[in-house]
Order: C-alpha cells, then sequence, then structure tokens
C-alpha cells in the first residue's frame, strides 16, 4: 500500500515538473520571419542592414473578422535593422516589435549584390549551427537592394507568404531560376569540387535590354535576368541566376543559361521552349520539353585538361506549331535541328563557366571518382583544371507527341 | 537484477541491439567520418567484421565455459579480489558509455527542444526517469525494448527510404576518403562502437543456454553493423565530406532533411520520439547492468538500491566537462583508453579460467 502511494505521488510530481513552463511558448507571442533581407550598412562597415520580413497571422488567418485571410502586401510586414549579423539582428527587432521573432518558418534570405560580392562565408555559418534555420531556406541574390526587394514583395495570389516564396522559388514547371536550398550552399560554397549559384531577384525595372536569342534554342526569347522584364509596374521578379565563385558572387546569368544549368544539373523537369525550324524561321516551334532522365556525366582526369562527356536525355510534345507545313512530316529533320540547337546552346553555356572559371554543374564531383582519396583529388586543383576543360556533349532529343493535331501534308 | 530472469531469444537479441545501436544511430558516425571521411561505411563494415572475429572467439571460449560470466569465472580464479577488480574494471567501462550518453541526450535536448531550459533540469528530470525505468527491472525494461525497438529500426529504414532522392553518391567518393590507412589502422580505435558487446557476457547466466547466446549475439552485431554500415552510407551520400564529422547528431541532421511534398516534411518531431524513448531504455538497461555487476561484486542482496546512487555518481561525472566540444572530445579519449577491456575481459578471463581449470584436472 505504502509503495502504491509512493508511486502515486511520484507520478504526479513528475506529471507537473515536467510540464513546466520553463520552455513554453505561445504562438501569438511569436513573430514568425518569412523571408530575411541582408544588404550593406549604409553606416557600419562591419555591420549589415538586415530587413527582417515577418508574417501578419491576423491578416493571413482573417483575425477576428469574417471575410477570412487578406494575403497581398498585408499578409506580411517588414523591420529593418543594422546588426553584425542574423541573430543579432533579431534581437534588436525583438526590442522593437512586440513579438519573439522565430526562423523556423524563414523561407527565403535574399543577399544584396554589394554583399554577394564582398562574400557571405560568414553569414552562412548561422545556417549551419542554428536548428532554427531550415535546410530548405531558399538563398537568392538581389540585384538592387534587399529591402526594396522584400518591401516590394506583394503575394496577391496567396493568402501565405510562405507559400508564396514556394511557389515562386520551387516551381517545377519553371526553368529560369535554380533550385537551390541553403543546405547546398552550405556545403559546396567553399568545397574543391564545384561552384554554387543563386536565383537572382530584383524589382521590375523599365524595360529589358538583353539582346534576343539568335540561336535556335528559345528563338526570339530574351536572356532576362530578374528585374529586365518589363511589366509595366513595379512587381518582384525572379529570374537567372548569381554565379559565385567560393562564398563570392563572381557573375550573373540570364533565363537560357540558368534553363540549361537545369538540364545539367537533373533538376530541369519540364517547361515551354522555343525552337527555330528553318523550313519557317518565321514562325518558330514551341514545344514542352521534359527531361527524360537525369543526365549522364562522365569525367577523364587522365592529362593535365579534363575531359567531360555529357550526354542529356530530354522529350518533348508540341505545344504550337507553323501552320504552313506539316512539321509531322518532317519529324526526323525537324528533330536533329532542335537536337543541334539544344547541343549548341550547352556548349555555349559550359564555355561561359569555363571563361568564369567557375565549375557551377559540378563535374568535379564526378571527377572524384577518378581518385582513390581526398588528398589526391585536393592535389589534382580541380577548379583550376576546370577552366581548360574540353566537352564533348550529346544531346538525345525526341518529339513524343503532337498534341492533339496529328498534320499531314500528304493528305 | 535482483530478479530471478531468464531472458527469451528476442528479448536478448533485442536488447544487445539496443545496446550496440544507439550509441551508433546518434553520436559515434561523427567520429567515425573524422576518421576516414567519407569511405565511414568501408570503416563500418570493417569494423563489423573485426567485432564478429572478436565475438566468435568469445563464442569459442564459451564452450569450455558454460553459461558463467566474467565476474563469475574472475572468483572461481582468483576469489573475491579478482572478481571485484573485474567488476569495477567493467562497471567502469559500462558507466563511461552510459554516462557520455545522458550528457550529449540532455545538452542535444537543450539545443534542439528546450533552449531556455537550465541543462542541470534537463539533467535531473532523465537521471530520475532513467531511475525509475531501473527500478522497474531488466525484465520490464527488455519487454518494452523488445517492441519499441524494432519500431526505431523501422524509423530508420522509413528515413533511409524518404531520402532517397536526396542521395548523391558522387560524395562518396573518393572512394577511400582520408585514405587506407586511417581507415584500416586509424580505424581500429573507433571499435569501441562496439564495445558494448560486453553485456552479452555479462548477461550469460540469464540465458537458457549457449546456443541461444550464439545466435542472439551474431544477430544482435549484425543488425547493429547493418545500422551502423547503412548510416554511414546514406549520411555520407546526403552530406559531404567535412560537414559530415561536423555535425554531432547524425540522424537529427538525417531527419532534418526529410521533406516528401510540401507537407510531409520537420521529420524531427518523430526523431525526437523515437530518440527519447531509445535513450531511455539504453540508459535504463545500462544502470541494471550496472547496478548487477557491482551486486554480485560485493555480494550484495538488494541490489536495486544501488540505482539512486549509481546513477548519481554517473549523472554527476558526466556533467564535469564544460562545454559539448569538451564532453565529445573527452569521450573520445575515456573510450579510447576503456573500450579494448570490453573485448579482452571476456577473450582473457575465460582464457584464464579454461588453462586453471585443466590444470587443476591435471593435477
Amino acid at each position: 500500500m505504502k509503495s502504491k502511494s509512493v508511486k502515486i505521488l511520484l507520478t504526479c510530481v513528475i506529471l507537473l515538473i515536467s510540464t513546466g513552463c520553463t520552455d513554453a511558448t505561445e504562438p501569438d507571442t511569436l513573430g514568425y520571419v518569412v523571408a530575411l533581407g541582408i544588404d550593406k550598412s549604409e553606416y557600419n562597415p562591419k555591420s549589415y542592414d538586415i530587413t527582417i520580413q515577418f508574417a501578419n497571422p491576423s491578416k493571413i488567418s482573417g483575425g477576428s473578422g469574417e471575410e477570412g485571410g487578406k494575403g497581398g502586401g498585408e499578409s506580411i510586414e517588414n523591420i529593418t535593422v543594422t546588426a553584425p549579423g542574423i541573430y543579432s539582428a533579431v534581437n534588436i527587432a525583438n526590442h522593437i516589435i512586440s513579438k519573439t521573432f522565430v526562423l523556423s518558418h524563414t523561407k527565403l534570405i535574399v543577399f544584396s549584390k554589394d554583399v554577394a560580392e564582398e562574400g557571405i562565408g560568414g553569414l552562412l555559418e548561422t545556417i549551419g549551427r542554428s536548428s532554427d534555420i531550415r535546410p530548405n531556406t531558399y538563398f537568392a541574390v538581389s540585384k538592387g537592394q534587399a529591402r526594396e526587394f522584400l518591401e516590394a514583395v506583394n503575394p496577391e495570389t496567396e493568402v501565405n507568404p510562405v507559400r508564396y516564396y514556394t511557389m515562386i522559388f520551387e516551381n517545377d514547371y519553371s526553368g529560369y531560376i535554380p533550385q537551390n536550398m541553403s543546405a547546398d550552399f552550405y556545403f559546396y560554397c567553399g568545397s574543391e569540387e564545384k561552384c554554387c549559384v543563386m536565383p537572382v531577384c530584383s524589382v521590375a525595372g523599365a524595360s529589358g535590354s538583353n539582346s534576343y536569342s539568335n540561336t535556335g534554342y528559345q528563338y526570339g526569347m530574351e536572356n532576362y535576368i530578374a528585374g529586365q522584364i518589363p511589366s509595366g509596374s513595379e512587381q518582384t521578379q525572379v529570374m537567372g541566376m548569381g554565379v559565385f565563385n567560393g562564398d563570392k558572387l563572381a557573375g550573373e546569368m540570364g533565363d537560357i543559361e540558368t534553363e540549361i544549368y537545369n538540364i545539367l544539373t537533373g533538376q530541369y523537369k519540364s517547361s515551354y521552349v522555343v525552337y527555330r525550324y528553318s523550313k519557317s524561321p518565321d514562325d518558330p516551334i514551341t514545344v514542352v520539353q521534359k527531361q527524360k532522365h537525369l543526365p549522364k556525366i562522365k569525367v577523364r582526369t587522365d592529362g593535365d585538361v579534363p575531359k567531360i562527356d555529357a550526354e542529356i536525355f530530354v522529350e518533348a510534345d508540341f505545344s504550337s506549331s507553323t501552320p504552313q507545313i506539316s512539321v509531322e512530316d518532317n519529324m526526323e529533320e525537324f528533330t536533329s535541328e532542335a537536337t543541334a540547337a539544344l547541343k549548341a546552346q550547352i556548349e555555349d553555356f559550359l564555355a561561359q563557366t569555363t571563361n568564369m572559371g567557375t565549375d557551377i554543374v559540378g563535374f568535379g564531383s564526378y571527377a572524384k571518382r577518378n581518385f582513390t582519396d581526398l588528398q589526391s583529388f585536393s592535389d589534382y586543383n580541380w577548379l583550376e583544371k576546370y577552366k581548360n576543360a574540353e566537352f564533348n556533349v550529346t544531346v538525345n532529343f525526341e518529339i513524343r507527341r503532337t498534341g492533339l493535331v496529328v498534320r499531314s501534308d500528304e493528305e | 537484477m535482483s530478479e530471478k530472469i531468464e531472458l527469451n531469444r528476442k528479448q536478448l537479441t533485442l536488447v544487445l541491439a539496443n545496446l550496440l545501436t544507439v550509441k551508433m544511430i546518434f553520436a559515434f558516425p561523427r567520429y567515425i567520418f573524422s576518421t576516414s571521411g567519407n569511405a565511414a561505411w568501408i570503416q563500418a563494415i570493417y569494423m563489423t567484421l573485426i567485432a564478429f572475429a572478436l565475438l566468435e572467439i568469445t563464442l569459442f571460449l564459451y564452450r569450455f565455459t558454460g553459461n558463467k560470466n566474467i565476474l563469475q569465472m574472475a572468483e572461481s580464479i582468483g576469489g573475491a579480489p579478482l572478481k571485484i577488480i573485474v567488476s569495477l574494471i567493467t562497471a567502469v567501462l559500462l558507466a563511461a558509455n552510459v554516462g557520455t550518453e545522458i550528457r550529449i541526450f540532455a545538452e542535444s535536448v537543450k539545443i534542439i527542444l528546450l533552449p531556455m531550459t537550465e541543462i542541470e533540469y534537463i539533467m535531473l528530470l532523465f537521471a530520475v526517469t532513467v531511475a525509475i525505468g531501473s527500478y522497474s527491472g531488466f525484465r520490464s525494461v527488455s519487454t518494452i525494448n523488445a517492441i519499441f525497438f524494432p519500431f526505431c529500426l523501422f524509423f530508420l529504414g522509413f528515413m533511409s527510404v524518404v531520402l532517397v532522392k536526396n542521395y548523391n553518391i558522387n560524395n562518396l567518393f573518393p572512394i577511400f576518403g582520408k585514405g587506407v590507412e586511417k581507415i584500416f589502422i586509424n580505424g581500429l580505435s573507433d571499435l569501441s562502437c562496439f564495445s558494448d558487446i560486453i553485456a552479452l557476457n555479462l548477461l550469460l547466466p540469464y540465458c537458457r543456454d549457449l546456443d541461444m547466446v550464439k545466435k542472439s549475439g551474431r544477430s544482435a552485431l549484425a543488425v547493429s553493423g547493418a545500422v551502423i554500415t547503412l548510416l554511414c552510407l546514406v549520411y555520407g551520400a546526403i552530406y559531404p565530406y567535412p560537414y559530415t564529422s561536423e555535425f554531432f547528431l547524425t540522424t537529427y541532421q538525417l531527419s532534418r532533411m526529410v521533406r516528401a511534398g510540401e507537407y510531409f516534411q520537420r521529420f524531427e518531431a518523430l526523431f525526437e520520439f523515437v530518440w527519447a524513448i531509445t535513450q531511455l531504455l539504453y540508459s535504463s538497461m545500462y544502470i541494471c547492468i550496472i547496478c548487477s555487476v557491482l551486486g554480485s561484486a560485493f555480494k550484495l542482496k538488494y541490489k536495486n538500491d544501488l540505482i539512486p546512487c549509481t546513477i548519481t555518481i554517473i549523472t554527476f561525472l558526466s556533467y564535469e566537462p564544460g562545454s559539448v566540444a569538451a564532453l565529445l572530445d573527452s569521450a573520445e579519449r575515456i573510450n579510447g583508453y576503456l573500450f579494448p577491456a570490453a573485448y579482452i575481459l571476456p577473450i582473457s578471463i575465460p582464457l584464464l579460467y579454461i588453462v586453471l581449470r585443466r590444470a587443476k584436472h591435471e593435477v
């Protein structure tokens, strides 16, 4: 009996002390940070102007009103503070806004071009050490001020701002931005085997300034980078990619190059592609292009010049064709022209990467297979050798379907 | 273990598998990756093979010693003094293993779940829970373990499958990581991860027959070997070296990467549940075994009375290192000094016992 009483008493004590309030947090006391913008500080060269974009839950859920969530700019708020790091900025912001900011729902971290050019290695440490920031947070580099970009964000079509960023940065049907999570950047930004990229974002500028693509691939399309798409209003744009050498921004690439990057890295799912066809140069053919399976990449490192074989597999369905002639009757010819155009575009892209001295595709990861240990790979100095790499690109392109129409000139 | 217990084969296998696996799942892979880089999985296979060889030697010796454990044999060889010495060495070895795990568990809980709670409070709460678990008896804990441990294995397997899209096989190259010498020579120091196999010997008197011991020992070692190899492969394929040797909670890092679609993510919650229960079972079983060892050394009638002081001493000692970095460093050093005893004692004591017994018979 005595033993039973002791057990009951002990159970009660444990139930009481183990449900203590030391670490208890009420959801309404927390400020959920959705995005962070990092700019160079105007006043303190050792600090950053950090913009904290946080969700306004009362507007997302509809609060006490009956009309439901508001969406748009009302669902998010921005505050900018000057601090040497992300958590010190959060600390300052906690004293300004009556919420305790948490980064566990942060979806996007935007670095301004100035910050990215100087190097973001110091800021990356926060990503690795913190259990708060998730490995699938998106990184982006902003052409102008990161604060301006975040303040211009107006998720009109989404009530939940986190979902807005997910839809923008992780859209399987858009090949114009690289799908690059913070974890990938953290792991590879200082590695000896590959270089990193980030999507480029910006507030829309006045108009496009790039030249039209005159290659057969994405024929007639502009090679846009975010901010250059004429949109008529102050919208935010995410397009193209910033190329990093180590933790420093080394250059930018437009949407077409980004699509090729996605194809070569195997991240590409599907997109609309315009191909030039010699028999109807004024009416280019639009196809829905998909990656059939992952590219096959082989790297030979037996000489001083690395030799890289890349074989890609894409298939496509006609989305629109020319009414003048039947492409169906000239399928082989069209396929061979499209294959050549895609091959030329890939070779052009790879030449750009070697000129920049940045192995963004990650051929170095395949080169590691040729070495027995890490030291011998390190001694090979891959990133230096990559500048002189020779490529052999093979494209397997197939037209699978012709849409709902099968036209023939013979009929 | 003051109660008269007899473990069945399933219980014994899962008890041993838990004791061998828990350390490997949560904190140990970091050491293996530090030693051999991305070739950790090769080292894991290598270590498993060596552990198997050592186990076979001990199992061979059991044919001549029967169900006696090293403490009973030590008593036959050198009387009470030798038994006490062997018991103390064994208890210290076990205490070092469980003490490190208790502190790492508490520190990890603080980092991940309860950042504002004092570490002393977390350790106290965990120690009290382990004490209650130990009081409930080895049979109860081993029965709960028999139910829960397969769930833990299922969790690991499930996570490995869900993470398939994150695998990057290139991360496993160059194939020999930091080099052949590091894997096969320096890697021997990481054999401490199988040092808990000494529990098989200590549990001998509670087993029905030797055939069961052999089968359970082999099965448990096979399970733990498979787990550590799989974990090293999965972790190494997802996280590139040197980051694999930096994060100290392997399975937690893996659970953070789980993301199947928009809604199935934040797998850490399930990890924390599995982690807390396996740690509790592991620590409770360890405390039971330590009390049993000390109780039999000093011929105590009521071994359960040792639980409060044992857990208090172990918790206080594990609290000694100032920081997590110091804790991991000291754990590595202590393991380095003590783990050979886990392999030497179950071979040397039976050998001595057999030689002396034969000598007596000849006389």
